[in-house]
């Protein structure tokens, strides 16, 4: 669909709005024609020098229409607000659910400070666009085409002119947006690398600052704002073309419509009191497209806004939700998860992270998966989640295709203790109960006594009130990991995935966190990828996966007798700790 | 930072504009052309007005002379200059605007190179960003749309009430009257204004950082279900800004309203007052339009910057930010010239230092003496929150001691210039950062001017070549955001491999707590031994085979150093360190079995 009548539908989630818009708009015009006609009136009565009376009684509708538009104009901003707030919200609603049903897949080809960006002051950038220049649209339209009318039966020429005028201001810059439309892309393109770059090179500024490379990256920033600058400059070079276009009609349109009237009026053919009317008319006229300028100048940063918007919305999905899903089997207390001739590359033109793997999980059985870094270890757990769907064989839930379940229902089925936990500004409470959000206090507590979390959550001075995240206080790995791991205590799902679950803790923590875990595994069924073999030796089951492939699988004893890549694995960490040992 | 501006409220609008001006000083010449076309582009519009009703009102009274063409011909030839004048006004305006836009992105980022990491003790990276980059577009506003605007209309409308005081000083003082009325209307509301605009802002920032959350934390959104709260959140924040901007946009409406009474006032005084004159026959009916006309729309300009003013808070609220972040003291002066002769020895002392984040905490640091000799590697060990990462912060100069001084080949950090203190040292933090570019920029970043082949080679000591040669696009790979590609050990051998190119004398290293499959934890083992040799190093130690490898621990505890010595030393005769290597490492049962 065409860019702009796509921009246009959006506003159809606030048709009422842009109606009410128009009509308050419409009001405004009517407030200002009635005041041109009774100043042109008084006018006529001072110079044929006529009863005072009735020239104060023109003053006094004129001053009537001012105290209405006053009004209007207050109930229009007003209400323009709220509209823009409503679009604003119903778009960046949209955007977001789309990203989160997008999941992760998506966002390792975006950089975050771009959708970011894009999400706040992005979506605010359309606001101009959407609730002042459409409105202002069909303002324009219908009062041109009232005074048009009107002055077509004083004078056809007048008219003329006038029209002519309106139609070059109105449709002018239209005509030249193919070519604006390059360089609008390209400055937003512009802006949220820019954005990015900056927050990448904050971010990053102490390993700058020990690099000794904040001074360099401060000059290579410099160049990447010098960039931006100039095409903005570009951008500006153009667009003030389109408004430029705007204000000669404008200009144009008064000058001649006065300029002919007055040749009509010395020729007879218009009389003067008509004359005077359109000496104040013609500056109504043109009124609302001063207005509707103005409005198209502040929308062009909106466009680009809308143009990534439109593409989050297009994106295909990774994955898709089932017709007719199934979820079923919650009587099933322990399911069984099996691989079949699973197949899956992130990208085509990349070598596949998983080949035909074959694997089944017992329900009930603790399985682990172990490898190199890079042996698909992750791409499994991403599978199981349902954040990419495999492009050959499938996965097996309880016997039944991952596909047919409902995303929801799947992802209720599992939980899972990721190397790093996200923490949610708001209090380490809510970032438990996150995943149960009926849970009262006393589960939440229990879970983190299990998690082996409460102890530390009960040291801090405000206990489990103590706000976390971003903008709160910043815990340690190992206590992340608690209470990523009393989240899944509370979730209570049926199938348990530990994904490198201890890796990023410190040995303070580690005890406490395997223990919790033992805890964890007991009467589920458990998948756990791991790195390191002494967590997965006591695994019912190991599959060891080289380059995407399974290699081998068994039981520990099974596999160290095998001597193959397991085998040798553990050797080298025995290595590891000999070096270590000096 | 909200604490600070409340308390410098009253004073915050006058200098905030003193500060804003103040950077439109290198400017002046582009400013010029943009108030020069300015004032054209207004003059010719008010003249053509003024020459359409000076014609009405000759044809009214039969004394045009003259035929329509050349009436015409005048009317065009000021329609085109107006046009080119209204061009040249915006096209210059915009260029200066942008000029300092780009100019003002770095010095904040300058600004915030000075003051980090003290800065991220108060500011979150989302509202960093936020400040940074909207606040800054939002100053385009004032640059490109007020300052100006403001000198041209102070001159156009001088040069509208000299022509009106020439046709009678009555109408010219009405209308000052006027406009000392609709430019006081702003100033009323301006409390009123600072306070939402700033209100506004710190809204949109909020969902900034809640946008962000739902980023960076997707995964867990939706591997927890908690899609529904989320967006629960997520639209929380957003009715806020919304009410927030509502309640902007009525005062906005309010602010509107007043001025346009004032205007249509204007219009209808000068209207009765020339009408008026004209029974008198003190005004010729033609200078009568004339007059009307003027009345009514030379407020135009004013308008301009009353409209304008309306947004002042939010631009006021924005440059507060700005400025802010601009003006946070430094937290450490580097010496300019260098004042040290000579070849510095690598060892490091640390003189009874103590130090504290804030002026009100207690001490990080309290009272902290030892020393690391040349080529020695010393651990730091303790707790977490001992204070072994202040240590490594003092060192590398992030913060300053409060008391004491810490020596490099004894000389006082604080006597060195930037250039010598990061010559000497180098450090491997525990959260490596990669930057959005190639993994070979990542590693040259110590060393830009290193060849490609010195890069491999770093990175084949680091045991960091096989994987990166594993990529398709081998060093040129970008890695993304935060280096979500790469896993953490490989992200530590990029860390590496830094130092490695970097080769400084000293090394800091803030040991990694992560644990690491059995592949990566042997490669960077042998990369951390061979990094070290030779090298003075001082690191926070959190394996315990890292604190066998040292040659001497210093034991933290409460920002106090309790004990140091070697390993065996500290077993036999401390106290504290014996509980602690119990306590984190199950000591004795894993020392037997390693």
């Amino acid at each position: 669909m065409d860019f702009y009548s796509r921009l246009f539908r959006l506003t159809g989630e606030i048709k009422g709005v842009i109606a009410t818009k128009v009509i308050i708009g419409l009001s405004i015009t009517a407030a200002y024609v009635i005041q041109a006609f009774a100043m042109a009136r008084g006018i006529s009565i001072v110079l044929d020098g006529g009863y005072m009376g009735d020239f104060i009684k023109m003053i006094l509708i004129s001053f009537l229409c001012i105290i209405a538009r006053c009004l209007l104009m207050y109930a229009n901003e007003k209400y323009s607000k709220k509209a823009a707030c409503d679009i604003k919200k119903v778009i960046r609603g949209k955007v977001l659910e789309k990203l989160l049903f997008l999941g992760p897949g998506y966002q390792t080809k975006k950089r975050s400070g771009n959708l970011q960006s894009l999400i706040t002051d992005g979506v605010e950038t359309l606001e101009a666009f959407l609730t002042n220049y459409i409105p202002q649209l069909f303002i324009v339209l219908f009062s041109a085409i009232g005074i048009g009318t009107y002055v077509w039966q004083l004078n056809t020429s007048v008219a003329f002119v006038m029209i002519i005028a309106i139609v070059l201001a109105v449709f002018g810059p239209q005509a030249s947006m193919p070519l604006v439309k390059k360089f609008i892309q390209g400055y937003w393109q512009a802006y949220a690398v820019l954005n990015s770059q900056f927050i990448d090179a904050m971010q990053g500024m102490n390993t700058l600052k020990v690099l000794n490379g904040s001074k360099r990256k401060g000059k290579e920033l410099a160049l990447d704002a010098e960039n931006f600058y100039r095409k903005a400059v570009r951008e500006t070079t153009l667009s003030l073309l389109n408004s430029s276009v705007i204000i000669l009609c404008m200009a144009a349109g008064y000058a001649f419509s006065v300029g002919v009237s007055v040749i009509q009026v010395s020729r007879g053919q218009l009389a003067l009191s008509s004359l005077f009317v359109i000496l104040f008319l013609a500056y109504e006229c043109f009124r609302p497209i001063h207005d509707l300028n103005a409005y198209w100048h502040s929308s062009f940063l909106g466009f680009s806004a809308a143009r990534e918007v439109f593409s989050i919305i297009d994106t295909p999905a990774e994955v898709e939700e089932s017709d007719s899903p199934v979820n079923h089997g919650s009587d099933i207390k322990l399911p069984q998860i099996s691989f079949q001739n699973v197949s899956f590359s992130y990208d085509e033109r990349e070598t596949k992270a998983i080949k035909d793997l074959n694997l089944c999980i017992d329900p009930g059985k603790t399985a682990a998966i172990v490898g190199k870094s890079g042996a698909g270890k992750s791409t499994i757990v991403s599978l199981l989640l349902r954040f990419f769907d495999p492009q050959e064989g499938q996965i097996l839930f309880n016997g039944e295709n991952a596909k047919n379940y409902s995303l929801d229902y799947l992802r209720s089925q599992i939980a899972v203790v990721f190397q790093d936990t996200y923490l949610f500004y708001g209090t380490i409470l809510d970032n438990i109960r996150l995943a149960k959000p009926n849970a009262s206090i006393d589960e939440i507590i229990e879970a983190a006594q299990l998690a082996n979390a409460h102890k530390f959550i009960s040291e801090f001075p405000r206990g489990y009130d103590t706000l976390v995240g971003e903008r709160g206080i910043s815990l340690s790995g190992g206590e992340r990991q608690r209470i990523s791991i009393a989240r899944a205590i509370l979730k209570d799902a049926p199938f348990l995935i530990l994904d490198e679950a201890t890796s990023s803790v410190d040995a303070e923590s580690e005890g406490a966190i395997q223990a919790a875990l033992e805890k964890l595994v007991k009467n589920r069924t458990t998948l756990i990828i791991a790195h390191r073999l002494s967590t997965v030796q006591k695994a019912d089951q190991i599959f060891v996966l080289e380059d995407g492939v399974l290699a081998e699988q068994g039981k520990h004893e099974d596999l160290i007798s095998e001597e193959g890549i397991y085998s040798r694995l553990i050797m080298a960490q025995y290595r590891v700790k000999e070096v270590q040992n000096g | 930072m909200d604490s600070t501006i409340t308390n410098k409220k009253g004073r915050t609008r006058s200098i905030g504009f003193i500060k804003l001006l103040k950077y439109l000083k290198s400017y002046r010449k582009g400013l010029g052309l943009a108030v020069t076309s300015g004032v054209l582009h207004h003059v010719f519009a008010i003249s053509t007005s003024v020459v359409c009703a000076y014609i009405v009102g000759l044809i009214a009274r039969d004394n045009l002379s003259g035929n329509g063409a050349a009436i015409l011909m005048i009317l065009g030839v000021l329609v085109v200059l107006r046009t080119l004048m209204y061009y040249g006004e915006m096209w210059f305006a915009h260029e200066v605007a942008y000029r300092i836009l780009a100019d003002f992105r770095i010095a904040l980022y300058n600004a915030v190179e000075r003051v980090s990491p003290g800065i991220l003790l108060n500011m979150r990276s989302g509202q960093l960003a936020s400040t940074l980059m909207s606040d800054v577009e939002v100053l385009e506003w004032f640059f490109a749309h007020t300052f100006g605007n403001m000198i041209v209309a102070s001159i156009v409308t001088t040069i509208v009430l000299c022509f009106l005081a020439a046709l009678n000083i009555y109408l010219a003082i009405i209308i000052l009257f006027l406009i000392i009325i609709i430019l006081s209307i702003p100033l009323l509301l301006q409390k009123k204004a600072d306070e939402q605009g700033r209100d506004v802002r710190d809204k949109l920032s909020d969902a900034n950082a809640e946008a962000v959350e739902g980023i960076q934390g997707l995964r867990e959104i939706l591997a927890l279900n908690y899609k529904k709260g989320f967006m629960k959140k997520m639209y929380n924040s957003i009715d806020k800004l919304s009410n927030s901007q509502i309640t902007y946009g009525k005062r906005l409406g309010l602010e509107g309203s007043l001025l346009h009474i004032a205007v249509g006032l204007a219009m209808i005084s000068i209207l009765t007052m020339s009408a008026f004159l004209v029974y008198e026959g003190v005004l010729a009916f033609e200078w009568f339009t004339v007059a009307v006309i003027l009345g009514g729309y030379s407020f135009g300009p004013i308008m301009e910057i009353s409209s304008m003013a309306r947004n002042f808070g939010i631009i006021l609220a924005s440059s507060n930010r700005v400025f802010e972040v601009l003006e946070s003291k430094s937290l450490v002066e580097y010496k300019e010239t260098s004042t040290i002769k000579g070849k510095f020895k690598s060892d490091i002392l640390f003189d009874n230092v103590s130090f504290s984040y804030k002026e009100d905490n207690n001490n990080a640091v309290d009272a902290v003496s030892f020393q690391v000799y040349e080529g020695e590697t010393v651990a730091l060990v303790g707790h977490s929150g001992a204070g072994k990462s202040t240590c490594i912060n003092l060192l590398l100069r992030f913060w300053d001691v409060k008391t004491g001084a810490i020596k490099i080949g004894s000389h006082d950090i604080r006597d060195m210039t930037q250039e010598e203190l990061r010559s000497m040292t180098c450090a491997v933090l525990q959260d490596v950062y990669l930057f959005h570019t190639t993994i070979g920029e990542n590693i040259r970043l110590g060393k830009p001017e290193a060849t490609d082949e010195e890069v491999e080679n770093a990175a084949k000591l680091a045991f960091a070549h096989e994987f990166i040669s594993g990529f398709p696009k081998g060093y040129d790979t970008k890695t993304g955001e935060r280096g979500v590609q790469l896993s953490g050990g490989q992200k530590q051998r990029i860390s590496i491999a830094r130092a490695l190119l970097k080769d400084t004398p000293i090394l800091i290293m803030d040991e990694a707590v992560s644990n690491l499959d059995s592949e990566n934890e042997q490669a960077i083992q042998q990369a951390l031994e061979r990094l070290r040799r030779g090298r003075t190093t001082l690191i926070i130690a959190h394996r315990l085979s890292t604190i066998l490898s040292a040659d001497r621990l210093v034991v933290m505890k409460n920002g106090k150093v309790v004990e140091t010595g070697t390993h065996e030393d500290l077993l036999k005769e401390g106290k504290y360190y014996k509980e602690l290597i119990a306590s984190q490492y199950s000591l004795p049962t894993d020392v037997k079995e390693i």
